[in-house]
């Protein structure tokens, strides 16, 4: 695989950060329904239990230094195996960035270009990330890291506008009411659906230097959002309730639209939408990335423009596929419960089971010598 | 004596066949002067060549000829003994050189210098004697401050090399020189820190101009153009600047800069994306103060490329956010105007830009009045009859003035075009094909490099170091260390480490 450079820490730390964004943005309603009150702790906890299995990744990782999960994988299981596993990781990606698109494409007609068709915007969208994708790792991790933070802050101030009119503290009361078994379900709910980052890192780890530093921003990066989304969605419920949070769509979005400063100041969904957008080109780029990377290991080739090309294509027919939100909003709610986390268990515990074999294989080799 | 038309390797040893050979290039219009005298003793024939209106006279009257004449010993020596002698012992300049190339002495009389030939020696003797009309160092006019060194490169690279000298006189203070330009024979001289710069992008820099294969390089732009990286971008990779204490600053952090002769600006680089909203004032003003004007260009700059768009994108699709009055207000002033908002705008746009370039190039007077009458009379008419809105007019004049806040004029034709860019993409996608062009702008950014530096170092890639002179500039005694990819091995700026 090519290796255009190691990643510094910061940029490490930036790129998970980055790569957690993902369908929870919309989907995390879900944990409203399910927890109620407290959700915002489910989801803060829920973010922080994906760090084992990031760092897992990470550990996985340096016993194939330059290599990513399915280089362990090919070690162990042998090709034939390891290209089934692979091809379903690229059929993976294509699924859940093709709901991505559906939410955010739907959230973009809805707020910005009601009369456009919603293919028009998904194609725009991926053609951009495509061309993001094509210009290597080293300017993509550059570019994922700068639309995170803009995202962040654009998000933040758009609300920081509204909060000391708009926020009610009588929304959060009473804080802990729910069950141990209710928040359990969020918590799971949300550590599922965000393991997005996970299938990420398998193909990233190969640029990840293995550092105390790495492990550290790794840490560092998923701490950070688990802290960004809940209190992002706490100031949602603060400012419309959790009742009123379990019913809306792109929900961010949809608080922003009921906030108003006098006459003068209206219409902040318009800003807190560009987050949206920006999440969904940034993840949309790294969906693109991965199949392209995927495939290329797929098909063993080096180099491969005409493969970005098909990966690009395969995310832009299944995105126009599903051509809805509410099917984009319920498939990747399927994709979160049930395929994402047994993929990417299956994928760790094959891994580890693949360096063991590798190192009884060695063993065995140096007693023959 | 038949006059050799081809030239040869090495100078003749006859005068009478070198200054025939030279007067035969020459030719009569360019006021070359040859003299033929007897010098010493032994009535040794001499030649002396030089051009009369790029050479100084009074110099060789008095430090070459009269001592030549008035020298009455007796060498006995074979002619390059005795040219030996005239160099040590008679004429008395401060630069004397043997030349044997016949180029080399092409070379030397078309800059100015006088070339004295001795009956049959192997070698001539180059004495510098230019005197080139020179202007004296003036106040920036294109950078001014108001705090900071009234003083300006000139169009002579040695008074530019003695500004800088004079800001940095520390011994690891090199300097290499060049001549490029096939016709032009341009010097310049790549300056930098040993010990200071990156070796990596001083040999970069070096590799790049042995390069330059071109006939006349007549100033920095080009040198620019024919070194820089991607020269195709919109966005300056370098900086030009005619005050020498911005070189000098930029010299110890770790870039090196370029001076050219003929031209009173220096070439600096490797510069990130932010360099080009810094000036001279930000370091002589408190921090706070140099900090809040700072931001203001950023803002500038952001407005510049973004209000028309955003503007148009409000109008034209995302109406829910202007309040009521205001929204009243502008469709008002639409009423009855033909064209859509799109081409208004961008017509508009495009006339404020001729306006500019018309007041630009006349001289003076001229100037100002071509800008008054096109910005107030033309203006208002133009509102009046009905062809725009007033609220566009506003939009356009407060984009334009915001591109003339940022600092260096090398970003006021990128923040133009992004502006143009944006607007035909806020007019067929509103919001959406903002936020679209906004992030193709951040990838284009982040994708290139000057000099091997990453264009929005030292934000990405991270460097703590270099962060505290982006936004707001800190504190000097807070900055004490250099950025990581200038000066990877001396990065410490304070105590004697500062020097090494």
């Amino acid at each position: 695989m090519e290796i255009e450079g190691k990643l510094s820490h910061s940029l490490t730390a930036l790129l998970v950060y980055g790569s957690s964004m993902g369908t929870i943005i919309y989907t995390f309603t879900e944990v409203t329904t399910v927890t109620g009150k407290p959700f915002w702790i489910a989801i803060l906890i829920g973010v922080l239990a994906i760090i084992p299995f990031a760092l897992w990744i990470l550990i996985l990782g340096s016993y194939k230094k330059g290599g990513t999960l399915f280089d362990i994988l090919e070690d162990g299981i042998g090709k034939f195996f390891t290209k089934i596993l692979l091809l379903l990781y690229i059929l993976l990606n294509i699924a859940v960035s093709a709901s991505m698109l559906n939410l955010s494409a739907g959230s973009i007609k809805v707020f910005f270009l009601p009369r456009t068709p919603l293919y028009i915007i998904i194609f725009f969208i991926v053609l951009m990330s495509t061309i993001f994708a094509n210009s290597g790792f080293k300017n993509c991790s550059r570019l994922i890291a700068m639309l995170c933070v803009l995202a962040t802050i654009n998000y933040f101030i758009g609300f920081s506008i509204s909060f000391f009119n708009n926020f009610e503290i009588e929304f959060l009361k009473p804080i802990f009411d729910t069950s141990g078994s209710q928040l359990l379900k969020g918590v799971l709910f949300t550590t599922e659906n965000d393991a997005e980052c996970l299938l990420f890192l398998m193909i990233a780890v190969d640029s990840i230097p293995q550092t105390k530093k790495h492990y550290l921003a790794i840490f560092k990066g998923l701490l950070f959002w688990s802290l960004i989304l809940s209190i992002a969605t706490l100031i949602m419920e603060g400012i419309i309730g959790q009742d009123m949070l379990s019913r809306v769509a792109a929900a961010g979005v949809a608080v922003a639209s009921d906030i108003r400063l006098g006459s003068f100041l209206s219409g902040l969904e318009i800003f807190i939408m560009i987050t949206y957008q920006l999440i969904a080109i940034l993840k949309t780029t790294i969906f693109i990335y991965c199949c392209f990377t995927a495939s290329k290991k797929l098909f063993n080739v080096p180099r491969g423009k005409p493969l970005l090309i098909l990966s690009a294509l395969a995310v832009f027919a299944a995105s126009s596929w599903l051509n809805s939100y509410n099917i984009g909003y319920f498939f990747s709610i399927f994709l979160g419960n049930y395929i994402i986390p047994a993929f990417v268990l299956f994928i760790l515990l094959l891994c580890t089971i693949s360096v063991f074999i590798k190192r009884r294989r060695e063993g065995k080799n140096a007693n023959e010598n | 004596m038949e006059p050799n038309t081809s030239e040869p390797k090495n100078i003749y040893l006859t005068v009478e066949e070198n200054l025939a050979y030279l007067k035969n290039i020459f030719g009569e219009g360019i006021n070359l002067v040859e003299s033929r005298y007897e010098i010493l003793e032994n009535h040794l024939p001499v030649g002396l060549v030089f051009i009369d209106t790029i050479s100084d006279k009074e110099l060789i009257m008095r430090h070459v000829l009269n001592p030549l004449l008035q020298s009455n010993c007796s060498i006995y020596q074979n002619a390059d003994g005795i040219l030996q002698y005239i160099k040590t012992r008679i004429i008395s300049a401060t630069e004397i050189k043997e030349i044997t190339e016949m180029s080399q002495v092409l070379a030397n009389i078309m800059n100015g210098d006088t070339v004295l030939f001795v009956e049959q020696a192997n070698s001539a003797l180059m004495i510098g004697t230019r005197k080139v009309e020179k202007r004296s160092v003036e106040s920036p006019e294109n950078e001014s401050t108001v705090l900071g060194s009234q003083e300006s490169f000139t169009d002579d690279i040695k008074i530019n090399c003695s500004l800088i000298i004079k800001r940095l006189p520390v011994p690891n203070l090199k300097f290499e020189e060049f001549t490029v330009g096939t016709l032009s024979c341009t010097k310049i001289k790549l300056i930098w820190l040993d010990g200071i710069a990156n070796n990596e992008v001083i040999n970069l820099a070096r590799s790049r101009i042995q390069g330059i294969d071109t006939d006349n390089v007549d100033g920095i732009g080009v040198l620019g153009e024919l070194i820089e990286d991607n020269p195709l971008s919109i966005f300056p990779k370098y900086r030009q600047t005619e005050r020498p204490d911005v070189a000098t600053r930029n010299l110890t952090h770790g870039r090196f800069a370029i001076i050219c002769s003929n031209s009173p600006f220096a070439f600096i680089a490797p510069i990130p994306f932010w360099d080009n909203f810094k000036t001279m004032d930000d370091y002589q003003e408190k921090p706070i103060s140099s900090g809040y004007l700072r931001i203001v260009r950023y803002i500038s700059f952001t407005f510049s490329i973004l209000i028309s768009a955003l503007y148009l994108s409000f109008v034209t699709y995302n109406q829910a956010i202007v309040p009521p009055n205001l929204a009243l207000n502008i469709a008002q002033g639409r009423e009855g105007v033909p064209f859509p908002s799109v081409l208004e705008l961008l017509l508009l746009t495009f006339f404020i830009t001729i306006i500019r370039e018309a007041g630009l190039r006349m001289p003076g007077s001229v100037g100002y009045f071509v800008g008054t009458l096109a910005a107030v009379v033309i203006g208002q008419a133009i509102v009046t009859a009905g062809y725009v809105s007033a609220s566009l007019i506003i939009i356009v004049a407060v984009s334009t003035i915001s591109s003339f806040a940022i600092s260096t004029t090398t970003m006021l034709y990128p923040s133009r075009i992004l502006n143009y860019i944006f607007i035909i993409l806020a007019g067929c996608f509103g919001m959406f094909g903002v936020v679209c062009g906004l992030a193709f702008l951040l990838w284009y950014l982040s994708s290139l490099e000057s000099f091997g530096m990453p264009y929005l170092y030292p934000l990405i890639p991270y460097d703590k170091n270099g962060i505290s002179d982006v936004f707001f500039r800190a504190r000097y005694s807070v900055i004490k260390t250099r950025m990581k990819f200038l000066s990877p091995h001396n990065r410490v700026r304070t105590g004697d480490k500062g020097i090494k």
